[in-house]
């Protein structure tokens, strides 16, 4: 697959702050992209830079192949709806439409209005008077409209309640097996849209902690769970790699690197083991925790 | 998309989000200058006539002019942040930003320009001229500015340079400072609208106590000078000019700010 976005040693300070740290990735066409990260992990600052609302202290980006910093041919392939208001507040919805269907070449004003439909966003409304998840909806109808070749969503559901979430990811889905393009989803809202992503990229304190396929992710640790004295021997016998535990009474629960050895699974069985995948967000909460190091570290 | 293209969309979206304010502002302008003198006015013994704004005074096209300046000055100065947080969110470039600014601002200063003159021909034609000593003066050509005697092609040339170049100084005037408060913030806010607010004190005190600056003062408002519409014109140009590199300099590579 063509590599859509390439990022090399990209570092942004600010003050004293470093919001990113020599940060490298690519990023392939026609993928879902999750971008994870707790707060001040860095995700708006590198989105920001991606779409050049913010300069790198250094570092290089490539979008489409071409040198991506300032480059309009570029920028207009990419739809990046912020998490930060940027539209004017007098302005109607409608209006806002339209001006987004002036700048972006692939977008379907049809269907902008049927999402607003099936939303029920009332395109007469001004943009102030839209509740903070009419807000999202209104960044959602455009970046799906848009169509564009890399449509970047930061925290798109804020503010949603639970239908207008699952509806998000629904249309979403629906939209990218229509018309595959990639997309860019940074959330804080990790479990109930870990289905959708086929990647996860995860920053933690400016810098690229862990980015694979949310599956191969999701095969690097597993969930042993059964009585604890058991599965502290087992542990130490074995030299697993515990990335995090969970005490109740006797019972314990611990994360372990994957995969585990043949005569360990075996040993699992007979001792009432129990044996589950990890959560994305259990991972998340894991490797983003200030105490631990990348995820490659750990289980080295 | 060509770049073209797309810097014609940013001025098009610049244009419209300036066109209602300044239709609402013309708007109460000709009310204030036209509607309420005729509404308000009294006519008492011999030919004094009386109007809110004293006797024998309308409000015309040269108070068009700094009534026009100081809504440019604001608006430019208020609009800034709201018109590039947009078009960011549209994915423009900040020199696609300043190319489209640019070319709004020409355009907006010719419409008052053009606004300027349409009004001093509507008080010719109705012989309501701006001076006192200009009322009933055959000789007068000019719109508004100066009580011009000669039917020099070039007094009318200066004074729609001279328009002109007002309206385009103070439109950039307020989008450059409004583009260094973006860029800079509360500090650079709150020391610039001190320095503004109080330039009416110092400036006097400065064009009376230091030669070197009453000298260039007065070059700089033509006295002296035979032409001296166009001597004006020609500095409000250069100052313009000057306006339009800093603000070059403010908005090269401007970070989003929201």
């Amino acid at each position: 697959m063509n590599a859509i976005l390439e990022i090399e040693a990209l570092s942004k300070s600010y003050g004293s702050v470093e919001a990113l740290k020599s940060l490298s990735l690519k990023l392939e066409e026609g993928k879902i992209y999750g971008l994870l990260g707790r707060n001040g992990a860095g995700k708006t600052t590198l989105l920001n830079l991606i779409t050049s609302r913010l300069y790198a202290g250094s570092g290089s980006i490539r979008l489409f192949g071409q040198p991506g910093v300032d480059n309009q041919k570029a920028l207009e392939r990419i739809c990046c709806m912020p998490e930060k208001n940027l539209f004017p507040p007098a302005m109607r919805v409608r209006e806002i439409l339209r001006h987004a269907a002036s700048f972006y070449p692939s977008f379907d004003r049809d269907y902008a209005e049927a999402l607003c439909q099936r939303f029920s966003l009332n395109p007469q409304l001004k943009y102030k008077a839209l509740s903070r998840g009419y807000e999202s909806i209104l960044r959602v109808v455009i970046g799906l409209s848009s169509h564009s070749d890399l449509t970047i969503f930061d925290e798109p559901v804020l503010g949603l309640d639970a239908a207008g979430r699952d509806l998000f990811y629904r249309t979403l889905i629906a939209d990218y097996s229509e018309k595959p393009r990639t997309f860019i989803i940074s959330t804080h809202l990790i479990d109930e849209s870990a289905d959708i992503f086929e990647d996860a990229i995860i920053l933690k304190e400016g810098s690229l902690i862990a980015m694979d396929s949310v599956e191969n992710l999701r095969k690097r640790s597993i969930v042993l769970s059964g009585r604890k004295d058991r599965l502290e021997e087992l542990v130490s016998r074995y030299r697993l790699a515990v990335l995090s535990r969970d005490d109740i009474g006797r019972l314990s629960a611990m994360t372990v690197a994957a995969p585990l050895p043949a005569d360990c699974l075996a040993e699992l069985r007979e001792k009432e083991i129990d044996l589950a995948p990890v959560s994305l967000q259990k991972l998340f909460i894991h490797l983003t925790e200030p105490s631990v190091g990348s995820f490659e570290r750990q289980v080295s | 998309m060509s770049a073209n293209h797309r810097l014609l969309r940013c001025t098009r979206y610049l244009l419209a989000s300036v066109f209602k304010p300044c239709l609402v502002f013309l708007g109460i302008y000709l009310l204030a200058a036209y509607g309420l003198p005729l509404l308000l006015r009294v006519t008492t013994t011999g030919s004094i006539t009386y109007t809110p704004f004293g006797p024998n005074s309308m409000i015309s096209s040269v108070v068009f002019l700094f009534a026009g300046a100081i809504f440019l000055f604001v608006g430019s100065y208020a609009g800034f942040r709201e018109d590039y947080n947009f078009l960011l969110a549209m994915s423009n470039t900040w020199s696609n930003q300043y190319g489209a600014a640019l070319l709004r601002t020409a355009a907006v200063a010719a419409g008052f320009t053009a606004v300027s003159f349409l009004m001093g021909w509507f008080e010719r034609l109705f012989n309501q001229v701006v001076g006192l000593s200009q009322i009933n003066d055959p000789g007068v050509i000019s719109t508004y500015v100066y009580p011009l005697n000669g039917h020099q092609p070039y007094s009318l040339a200066g004074e729609i340079l001279l328009v002109f170049a007002a309206f385009l100084t103070v439109f950039l005037f307020g989008q450059t400072a409004a583009v260094f408060s973006y860029r800079w913030g509360a500090r650079f806010t709150v020391a610039f609208w001190i320095l503004f607010g109080t330039s009416y004190i110092f400036l006097p005190i400065m064009t009376g106590t230091s030669e070197g600056f009453r000298r260039f003062a007065m070059w700089f408002l033509g006295e002296g000078g035979r032409d001296t519409l166009i001597n004006v014109g020609w500095h409000l140009l250069v100052v313009s000019a000057l306006l339009i590199a800093l603000t070059g300099l403010g908005m090269r590579r401007l970070p989003q700010n929201a």
